[in-house]
């Protein structure tokens, strides 16, 4: 799936968004995934530091600033999600 | 003279450009001033916060006073929206959330008043329904310093005052809000929201576990 990477609005963290429509499957996620935060909109996992996934397919990389690494994990999460 | 010599408000501080700003015209006007910031971590990151704090040394330095501050773990609170509440409502859910734990701070510290950067129709949130509506969730009177400028005289201003270079600081935004927030909310709608969580429970662990500088 086509993803762009950018800083995010205020600058600290990398987000990821996808080119098309997305609705993402938590339960399937979670499967995969160490979970943090739980809820029916918004899912956080640990994968090299936090990340905020959003249902609609917004990802945000709290502490990752590796893009190539995004990379990798964002097809991951659209992978199986 | 000025008549506000005693007064004194309950500053919500976010880190951005407004309520430093709306902070530091009332202090300018003579009204002391408590600061309470609202910590949205998980969905956030730690520099919201220590932007606040920053922001508020800064103003206490240009005043040559002391302001308390209160920092509250909001970030519990917004799972509970996530949950349980009705998505397009979560960010005047959120608002009213915070307005009712600062109303109580503002009862235990004296404060006579809540003062915000709140800015009309700045962002979705901020229409005259929601503010109306977020409003009606206290007693306490809420001054809005900002309400009427725009963005560039805000920014403008925190240059004047040198809050800018914080503010403008890197962080992680609230990740909490909806992909499309109400902009005509209803209050009868808001009320069967909050009729889903327990509000009171909410406002007293946030705060029994509240830090204070």
């Amino acid at each position: 799936m086509k993803f762009k990477i950018e800083k995010c609005k205020n600058k600290d963290g990398i987000s990821v968004k996808p080119l098309t429509k997305v609705n993402l499957n938590f339960k399937k996620l979670k499967q995969r995934f160490e979970v943090k935060v739980d809820t029916p909109i918004i899912l956080i996992i640990n994968k090299e530091g936090e990340i905020i996934i959003h249902n609609y397919g917004d990802l945000l990389f709290k502490e990752l600033k590796n893009k190539d690494k995004i990379k990798v994990i964002a097809d991951e999460i659209y992978k199986n999600g | 003279m000025k008549s506000t010599k005693m007064a004194k408000g309950l500053l919500l501080i976010s880190s951005g450009f407004d309520s430093p700003v709306a902070g530091y015209l009332m202090l300018k006007n003579d009204v002391d001033l408590i600061a309470v910031h609202f910590d949205n971590r998980p969905f956030t990151n730690d520099k919201p916060l220590t932007k606040s704090r920053k922001l508020i040394e800064l103003l206490e330095q240009k005043f040559d006073k002391k302001i308390k501050f209160y920092q509250i773990d909001h970030g519990q609170n917004q799972i509970k929206f996530m949950k349980n509440c009705e998505n397009r409502y979560r960010c005047l859910l959120c608002r009213r959330m915070m307005f009712k734990i600062a109303e109580q701070i503002a009862i235990k510290e004296k404060c006579n008043f809540l003062v915000t950067g709140e800015n009309l129709a700045q962002v979705a949130s901020q229409t005259i329904f929601n503010l109306t509506n977020a409003d009606k969730a206290v007693n306490i009177k809420i001054l809005r310093p900002l309400l009427c400028y725009d963005k560039l005289e805000i920014i403008n201003l925190a240059k004047d005052i040198s809050t800018h270079d914080i503010s403008i600081e890197a962080a992680i935004c609230c990740n909490a809000v909806p992909r499309n927030p109400v902009t005509r909310s209803k209050l009868h709608f808001i009320k069967k929201e909050e009729s889903k969580i327990n509000i009171k429970e909410m406002i007293q662990e946030s705060l029994d576990k509240a830090k204070v500088f």
